[in-house]
């Protein structure tokens, strides 16, 4: 009976036109906009009536391009498939996207928003691969539940959410909020204030410029090349690592509860740096004074002691030391401490000076 | 307005013209940027009614229900052996729109809110105390588990510290026994403790409708959190007069509600489209 | 439907998409001949459902109240449910009775839906929080109660226009001016 059912549809399948072939259609002109968001359906004779959901919007073909007046933002919701936007210097956007024909996309247009919904045959979650160039201006706004996001170059605000998918963002100026439950957070190359989150993946951010917060549960946070004056970095299972310009009034913050911490701080540096553990050690580059015995809190002051740093572990390891100097231990996959080294101020649990 | 077709747009928008009228009105909508963005307003009013959130029901309700019926108009038959009890499977079969409560994610956002934040961070290093911070709570009527009808929410009644009640969904009368200044050696645990197992409640009952492989990852994210508390909490037993791990065992409590807000947020939103 | 409700969608149609709810025909019978178990079960798959119509279509501060007389209504005309329908829907148009006798009954039904103004009630004031989108639903709540009726019956419920006429006494020409009403009042809250 299924296979009836499935032998029918590719029989018919062969006989409906390829979504791609719509594409022959010209674009429609902007002041026929709203006349596509409810659709004169019945002028479409291959359009059958049944592929309109009920609220009668357009179906759009893939390579749609809408021109788009400055301010209009772009909402994508998702559910399996991958989201990849990259853009432009128009005043348009380009959709395209790919998917099996029993689902569909539907373009909503608000006075503020170009939003893109899917809609797919009962109770089968849609896949959609989503290929957009939007103006760089634009505002995206996009979540998927299995979707990997990438976006490149974006001068807008950016907000991208996944449950179980990657999120990359390349390139670009302004703020970003990114957040997902199960996948990994990636920002290159961004000027501009980063807020990634994951709960079981690690974020890593390489040559961000601007204020950046950083956060996961089970999961290592790589700060790489940043210049920055403000920075949190976060989690709860899993190594912490930064490297970068310390700004004088800047302040840094690396905690971290199961794993090691690495900050390579520059000699010229003016920072006062707090390190706290419960039952970690401590393995520095610079000499360290134990502050508060009762807290295991040691410091340690660079230059005028201007910028704050305080580095947490609650049970791992603690290292600072000089940018040139090679890591001691604490990579992203490598969470044992190294023992012995020689040079350096160390401090071992159970180590107690009475200063 | 002066423009007829504005009084046909709903109509229109929920496709209850006649086809000669549709096609007129919408040659009229080519020339009308007044009726065009209208229609926008519309389809939208009409998208917002369909995802309102849900309130639940005071707790109490049904116990005021019970009594009524058992002091009011008794019937005169014999009532019939009691089912076994299948609580549990009704409140899974009943697949209600958002029914997660708002005012308890609203509260715990609150409790969040005042919690976190490296401005509050900094307060409490300062002042050394979190005393100022914790919310106005008022206890939960003891779990409806044992209660058939009531797999509803608890009372929805927690007040955030800085904000009075302003989300008025819920009528529950259960007075707020938290006073202004918590203990404070103890303050860090308490105001979390309350938001975590009000969220608990809220997840357990929504959970089914995240994907199996989501859950386990939240749940054993959880489990990382709940196991680096119970470490410092420990830790701070063995060593009290740590502020480290005072500051750190706050923070980790305020993890872990961010996470329960999160896991409950995505649960209860994961039916509003019908694709998750 | 782009929403899934427990049990009931659109009341005028039989809900495909989500299971009904074949417990409640056991304890419906149960509970007609006396069972209090088997109506607290009930209670529990319908009330946040039920309640959260009641509080729609009047206000959060008679909600309660309302809800407990729908369910005792309910408790009393068990017997008369015939189970043609779900019993769902059947609670539905129950508590919609209860709801609208309960309204105010100072005006005439022809004036409460009359295209006059404003027949708004003043509520105590509230702090203002938009960011949670509650200045719809505050604005929902001080509908004229006719516009709200529908809206709520239309936009929320999903009951179709001649329904509505139906359960309200009134043309679906009336109901669909009411409807466009409140839609266009609302508007003007949608928050962005």
């Amino acid at each position: 009976m299924l296979a009836a059912a499935l032998a029918l549809l590719v029989l018919l399948a062969s006989f409906v036109p390829q979504p791609w072939a719509w594409a022959a259609c010209p674009t429609p002109p902007d002041a026929a906009r709203i006349a596509g968001l409810v659709a004169a359906y019945s002028d479409d004779e291959d359009h059958d009536a049944e592929d309109d959901d009920e609220y009668g919007n357009t179906i759009p073909q893939p390579d749609t391009t809408i021109v788009v007046r400055p301010g209009v933002a772009l909402e994508i919701e998702n559910f399996g498939g991958e989201i990849s936007v990259k853009t432009w210097d128009k005043d348009a956007i380009k959709i395209a996207a790919d998917h099996s024909l029993r689902d569909k996309v539907i373009i909503e247009r608000t006075g503020s928003a170009i939003r893109l919904k899917v809609k797919s045959r009962r109770f089968v979650p849609a896949v959609i691969r989503y290929r957009i160039t939007a103006p760089r201006w634009m505002k995206l706004e996009l979540s998927g539940v299995n979707t990997d996001i990438d976006i490149e170059d974006a001068r807008g605000e950016v907000r991208a959410e996944t449950v179980q998918g990657d999120i990359t963002l390349k390139g670009g100026v302004g703020f970003a909020s990114l957040s997902s439950i199960q996948g990994e957070i990636t920002v290159t190359g961004v000027r501009g204030r980063i807020e990634a989150s994951s709960v079981n993946q690690g974020v890593r951010l390489v040559n961000v410029v601007g204020a950046i917060f950083a956060e996961s549960v089970n999961g290592g946070i790589v700060i790489e090349n940043a210049e920055s004056d403000s920075v949190e970095a976060s989690t709860v299972n899993g190594p912490v690592t930064f490297e970068g310009l310390v700004s004088d009034t800047g302040y840094y913050r690396f905690a971290t509860h199961n794993g090691c911490i690495d900050v390579a701080m520059p000699e010229k540096s003016n920072a006062t740096v707090s390190l706290s553990t419960f039952s970690g050690g401590i393995d520095s580059s610079f000499p360290v004074t134990l502050k508060k015995i009762k807290s295991r809190r040691f410091q340690t002051t660079l230059g005028s002691g201007r910028a704050k740093f305080e580095l947490e572990s609650f049970q791992g390891t603690i290292f600072l030391r000089r940018p040139q100097e090679a890591r001691q231990g604490c990579d992203s996959d490598d969470e044992k401490d190294k023992d012995e080294k020689d040079g350096k101020t160390k401090v071992e649990s159970g180590d107690q000076d009475d200063r | 307005m002066q423009d007829p077709w504005i009084e046909r747009l709903s109509e229109y928008v929920d496709e209850e013209l006649s086809r000669p009228d549709r096609e007129a009105l919408e040659q009229h909508l080519l020339r009308c940027t007044e009726c065009s963005s209208a229609v926008e307003d519309l389809m939208a009013v009409r998208e917002r009614a369909r995802n309102l959130p849900e309130a639940s029901v005071p707790a109490e309700l049904w116990s005021r229900i019970e009594s009524s019926i058992a002091t009011g108009r008794l019937r005169s038959v014999p009532s019939q052996e009691a089912r076994p009890e299948r609580a549990k499977e009704s409140g899974r079969e009943r697949t209600g729109r958002l029914s997660f409560s708002l005012p308890q994610l609203v509260a715990a956002c609150l409790a969040v809110a005042l919690l976190s934040g490296a401005g509050v961070f900094a307060l409490m290093k300062l002042s050394g105390r979190a005393s100022r911070i914790g919310p106005t709570v008022a206890q939960a009527p003891p779990s409806g588990a044992a209660r058939e009808g009531a797999t509803q929410a608890q009372a929805p009644s927690r007040q955030g510290a800085e904000e009075p009640r302003s989300i008025a969904a819920s009528n529950a009368t259960v007075p707020a026994t938290g006073s202004g200044a918590v203990n404070t050696t103890r303050t860090e645990a308490t105001p979390h403790e309350e938001a975590i197992a009000e969220l608990r409640k809220a997840l357990a009952r929504e959970r089914d409708r995240l994907d199996p492989a989501t859950v386990r990852a939240l749940e054993s994210n959880l489990a990382i959190i709940d196991l680096a508390i119970d470490q410092a909490k420990r830790a701070l037993a063995a060593d009290p007069a740590n502020t480290y791990v005072k500051e750190h065992l706050a923070e980790t409590m305020r993890r872990k509600v961010e996470l329960l807000q999160r896991a409950t947020l995505l649960a209860s939103t994961a039916n509003s489209e019908g694709t998750r | 439907m782009s929403y899934s409700g427990g049990g009931i969608m659109t009341p005028s149609q039989d809900s495909e998409v989500t299971p009904t709810r074949t417990k409640d025909r056991e304890d419906v019978a149960l509970a007609a001949h006396g069972d209090v178990r088997a109506f607290a079960r009930l209670y529990g798959a319908h009330s946040t459902r039920i309640f959260n119509l009641a509080r729609r279509m009047t206000s959060s501060e008679t909600a309660v109240d309302i809800t407990q007389d729908i369910f005792l209504r309910a408790w009393e005309k068990l017997a008369t449910f015939r189970g043609e329908s779900a019993f769902g829907t059947w609670l539905h148009r129950l508590a919609i009775n209860v709801i609208l006798a309960r309204r105010s009954t100072l005006r005439t039904e022809q004036k409460r839906f009359s295209d006059e103004e404003g027949i708004m009630d003043t509520l105590p004031a509230r702090p203002v929080r938009s960011d949670l989108g509650m200045d719809f639903e505050r604005a929902m709540e001080r509908l004229p109660e006719g516009a709200k009726t529908v809206f709520v019956l239309y936009d929320v419920e999903g009951y179709q226009h001649e329904e509505i006429g139906e359960m309200l006494g009134i043309s679906s020409g009336t109901s669909k001016a009411q409807l466009h009403r409140a839609r266009m009042i609302l508007r003007k809250h949608l928050t962005r």
